[in-house]
């Protein structure tokens, strides 16, 4: 049909948030439509793709960076989270420190990131209720203050997982409308960072 | 008769008009008044009766026309009715059929998952045998060393009862190390970790690190234990990965061999109070996983900080220090060695690091089949270390350089993640004894300074170099 000819939009999108928050789960989910208790640990950071059609008929392809969560990896992140149009900052809804640092990167993104970028704050691992640490209303709340959208999913039972890429889409198409308006129909999520590092010593070390 | 007749026989025998007659007439005059008033009364009687007969005429017709219409309206609508039935009639078989087929395909659909299901068995069964499969090739790898195996032990055995420290000796095994290097082959597998602690300086490493312990009065062969018992606040995020370390099925079957979990646990527990500021990164559970395949957790343990120190690793691991420069140098090397694709991948947005990071730090554990990692690891202990990892990054990337050509950025990612254990063994290890690193490259990996401070600044360890050691 039709569908076949129509080209997709491609966004870039990146996960960020502590070590085993469940960043990987969250879009091995999204993409695969499974569940993984033992995902080898990211390291770096790991790509992944999937389509998405809007109830108006748009085909959105987000482009899925999935980094590492570690510290350690941290100087790595930016090349990913630049020129990115979508972000999700993840944390564990049974960790309270990896809540801290979620809000920690959001204030990095809200600093170094795109002005533009639609940034979806998410509670991850709400099939544990008993063990849960952050209520729902202080993600809520955090969330607002900042002008972020808020979901709680289950990477597991797959809870508000597609809902919460469905969510983002549907915020995507008229920020790169303006987008077109002012700079024409670049696709600046093609080439994450180019050259990063790569401009010598000096880099992100000296 | 006879009464009215009588008075007119008088009146014509004699016409006497008398009062009597008189009054006869006006009274008949008067009845005949009368009776015209009541004929004009009559007559418009009549009219008016012939008026709301005409009315009426016309009332009735109109109501036999509404009659009729809405007898052709009831007509329409029981034929409307008619159809709608007949409609229904067709839409509940057609339903009917819609049913049958749901479950038809409901069956259909059933035995797919019955036959999901036995593929799923099937893959299972598939796996087991790999396993096996890959048991075999292992023992037959076993059995080919066999023969060299013996004089391998001689050698190994001459090095363990010299004290384990002999330069003569451990010099006897490296050239012998070297002669198989050569000629492109590895070490017989099962004496692997034994000819990797005679290949590099791992003791030298343990009495340097137990020194810097001294003022703590722990004896000599106890700091390992000393290090694993005391708590560790790295030890959740370690727990977290221990079940996170396995690259592949094969990794996993051994790893649950022989309490290799536990001993993968300890390890890296150990190490972040070896280093509490360093702690543990994510990519050391693949390092130390790969290690306990071929030696015991304390073997190990002290191999790792070997790798870390000796061999400089840890500068990959510490946030943001080294990886960036190795990028930058492994960038050079690519627009040296392989232009094209290097072009390629700029104009597809891929950045080395990309790769990279999970090669370098995982010493491609993560990427390579296990025995093409071992082989790779004996040409990293002989001594030539990080080099090493940079040819083998250059030959990965040269071997599958005409399909990374044609790919685009999640095919180029894929192919050098997933891609890359699929090359032979022999033809890997070709291609990267071919390459020739770049002198500043070289100088770089030179210039690596490996050092190692506690916390508070007071145990200081700066390993030494390998010529040093050696002398």
């Amino acid at each position: 049909m039709a569908g076949q000819m129509r080209k997709a939009l491609t966004y870039k999108l990146v996960l960020l948030g502590d070590a085993g928050v469940g960043k990987t789960a969250i879009a091995v989910q999204f993409v695969k439509g499974q569940f993984n208790p033992f995902l080898e640990s990211t390291i770096g950071a790991s790509f992944m793709n999937q389509t998405v059609t809007l109830p108006d008929e748009t085909l959105i392809k987000f482009q899925i960076w999935d980094t590492a969560g570690q510290e350690r990896f941290h100087s790595l992140a930016p090349m990913y989270y630049r020129g990115a149009q979508a972000a999700i900052v993840v944390y564990d809804i049974t960790n309270r420190n990896s809540f801290e640092k979620a809000k920690e990167w959001i204030k990095e993104l809200q600093q170094q990131g795109d002005p533009n970028v639609v940034v979806a704050f998410v509670g991850n691992k709400v099939d544990m209720p008993e063990a849960r640490k952050i209520q729902p209303s202080e993600g809520e709340s955090y969330a607002s203050e900042n002008g972020l959208f808020f979901i709680e999913t289950s990477a597991k039972t797959a809870e508000n997982v597609s809902e919460l890429f469905m969510k983002i889409a549907k915020q995507l198409p008229s920020i790169q409308r303006q987008k077109d308006i002012t700079s024409g129909p670049s696709n600046p999520g093609v080439k994450p960072g180019v050259g990063a590092p790569s401009k010598g010593k000096g880099g992100c070390c000296g | 008769m006879d009464y009215f007749i009588a008075p007119l026989r008088t009146s014509g025998r004699a016409p006497v008009v008398d009062d009597d007659n008189q009054k006869e007439i006006a009274r008949l005059q008067n009845d005949l008044d009368v009776l015209r008033a009541s004929t004009v009364i009559a007559k418009h009687e009549k009219r008016e009766l012939k008026q709301i007969t005409r009315n009426t005429e016309v009332v009735c017709r109109e109501f036999k026309r509404s009659l009729e219409d809405k007898k052709s309206i009831f007509d329409t609508v029981s034929l409307e009715l008619e159809t709608l039935k007949g409609l229904l009639a067709k839409k509940q078989k057609e339903f009917d059929q819609c049913e049958k087929e749901c479950h038809v395909l409901q069956e259909v659909v059933d035995s797919k998952l019955k036959e999901v299901q036995d593929f799923e068995n099937q893959i299972t069964t598939l796996r087991d045998k790999i396993l096996v499969n890959h048991e075999k090739q292992h023992n037959l790898e076993e059995l080919l060393d066999s023969k060299q195996y013996r004089e391998w032990s001689v050698l190994i055995d001459e090095w363990n009862s010299a004290g384990g420290n002999s330069i003569t000796k451990s010099m006897l095994v490296r050239n012998k190390v070297e002669g198989r290097l050569r000629f492109g082959e590895g070490v017989p597998d099962s004496l692997r970790g034994q000819i990797w602690q005679i290949l590099t300086p791992v003791r030298t490493v343990i009495s340097d690190i137990e020194l810097l312990f001294k003022s703590e009065n722990i004896k000599s062969h106890q700091l390992y234990y000393h290090l694993l018992e005391s708590s560790s606040t790295s030890e959740k995020v370690i727990q977290k990965d221990i079940q996170r370390s396995f690259p592949n099925e094969e990794f996993r079957h051994r790893m649950l061999e022989k309490d290799r979990i536990r001993s993968l646990f300890n390890v890296l527990k150990a190490y972040s109070n070896l280093d509490p500021s360093f702690g543990y990164c994510q990519g050391m559970n693949f390092l130390v996983g790969f290690l306990l395949l071929y030696l015991n957790q304390e073997d190990t343990f002290w191999m790792l900080c070997t790798i870390m120190y000796h061999f400089k690793m840890v500068g990959l691991f510490q946030s943001g220090k080294m990886l960036p420069y190795f990028i930058h140098y492994f960038d050079e090397e690519m627009k040296a060695n392989l232009p094209d694709l290097k072009r390629h991948f700029v104009e597809e947005g891929i950045s080395s690091a990309m790769f990279l990071t999970e090669w370098l730090t995982c010493m491609f554990v993560y990427n390579l089949s296990r025995g093409t990692v071992a082989r790779l690891w004996d040409l990293f202990f002989f001594g030539n270390g990080q080099q090493e990892l940079f040819r083998i990054g250059l030959a990965i990337l040269q071997c599958l350089e005409s399909d990374l050509m044609k790919g685009n950025l999640e095919e180029i990612l894929s192919l050098t993640k997933k891609k890359a254990k699929n090359i032979p063994c022999k033809e890997l290890m070709g291609a990267a004894r071919r390459i020739q690193l770049l002198p500043s490259t070289i100088a770089f990996l030179n210039s690596i300074e490996s050092q190692w401070q506690t916390n508070d600044g007071q145990r200081k360890l700066i390993v030494r170099s390998k010529k040093e050691i050696l002398s």
